[in-house]
């Protein structure tokens, strides 16, 4: 990068945003490693590992859970165990899963009469193992707040109008439970193959923010208003 | 045993908590923070090293949560116990922790 390229935005001071926190978190951490009990690369790895999680573990289960009805049964019933059929290890990666993440996993199928949307009130508890990072807005206090009070009101927020005779049920993360919503599979998919279903299954579907729609992949670019 | 640092640490996250939830406005209430991911890889790195087991310690963050502060955050209860087991087990002492985090700050605060 250019030392001398050019940045009309504030520049950001340090120490204003740092938290007592912050400051005691990066203390034990290299205290840690000055001990020897691992190395900063180490800490890179496991760091880099859990930010890699991506929604496609998601977007599989959900897709295989639509056109194999037995695998929809084990996802329903008991979703941790039924997580490594689509490759998604709960215990990874240390044999008890990350620090936070190694708990009862739950999805949620939404039905004509109950649509499902997740949270988490206190913090941000999210499935990583199988949603990856949760969006900023997730981890919003506006978000967090707000869902729980006025579901209707905020999903309409999102673009998503739930029709009054639907449910809404607000389901909130915490450190020992974590929530995937399964959305229904949209009309006008038959016959699709289990790739092609999960490439409609986005992260905001999983979240309950949004609906499969099979015009509609996370990988395409929106193309403005219509 | 008790140790300053961590004790510190929870009472000030009381603090907020109670400054956030007297105020009832969600712009006061305590955004996640962003050295989350970085706590949790060290947890990862501590237990995969044998020196904090994962499910001992979030038998801990239960406990704490349900005893002592129902309204702490997930990730500040994990800060506040793997503080209080590395201090415990004489992995690191009060005055090294201190110490570092004198350091540490001071470092924050040259950086611009």
């Amino acid at each position: 990068m250019s030392a001398d390229h050019d940045h009309d935005h504030t520049p950001i001071t340090a120490s204003e945003e740092v938290s007592e926190f912050e400051i005691l978190e990066v203390a034990l951490r290299e205290l840690a490693i000055e001990h020897g009990l691992f190395s900063a690369e180490d800490h890179r790895r496991f760091k880099e590992w859990a930010e890699s999680r991506e929604p496609a573990g998601g977007s599989r289960l959900v897709a295989k859970a639509w056109v194999d009805p037995d695998f929809k049964a084990r996802l329903l019933s008991d979703a941790t165990a039924a997580c490594p059929e689509v490759g998604i290890d709960w215990n990874q990666p240390t044999g008890e899963g990350t620090p936070s993440d190694y708990t009862f996993f739950h999805v949620l199928e939404n039905t004509p009469e109950v649509h499902n949307v997740i949270v988490c009130t206190l913090c941000s508890c999210y499935p990583r193992p199988v949603l990856g990072m949760s969006p900023e807005w997730y981890r919003t206090p506006n978000y967090r707040r707000r869902i729980v009070r006025w579901p209707r009101e905020v999903l309409a927020e999102f673009g998503l109008s739930i029709s009054p005779g639907t449910e809404i049920r607000v389901h909130d993360s915490n450190q020992k439970s974590r929530f995937m919503v399964m959305p229904m599979r949209p009309e006008g998919t038959e016959g699709w193959t289990e790739e092609q279903l999960a490439a409609i299954v986005t992260r905001d579907t999983m979240i309950g923010v949004a609906l499969p729609d099979p015009d509609w992949t996370a990988a395409a670019a929106p193309s403005g208003a219509g | 045993m008790t140790s300053a640092v961590p004790d510190q640490v929870l009472q000030r996250a009381v603090e907020l908590q109670k400054q956030s939830d007297a105020a009832d406005d969600p712009l006061t209430d305590p955004v996640p923070s962003p050295w989350a991911t970085s706590l949790q890889a060290m947890c990862d790195c501590l237990s995969s090293q044998g020196v904090i087991d994962n499910v001992q310690r979030r038998h801990r963050e239960d406990e704490l949560s349900e005893t002592v502060e129902t309204r702490l955050s997930g990730e500040l209860a994990q800060l506040v116990v793997v503080t209080q087991m590395l201090l415990e087990q004489g992995v690191i002492t009060d005055v090294q922790l201190y110490d570092k985090m004198t350091v540490v700050q001071e470092r924050f605060a040259r950086a611009d």
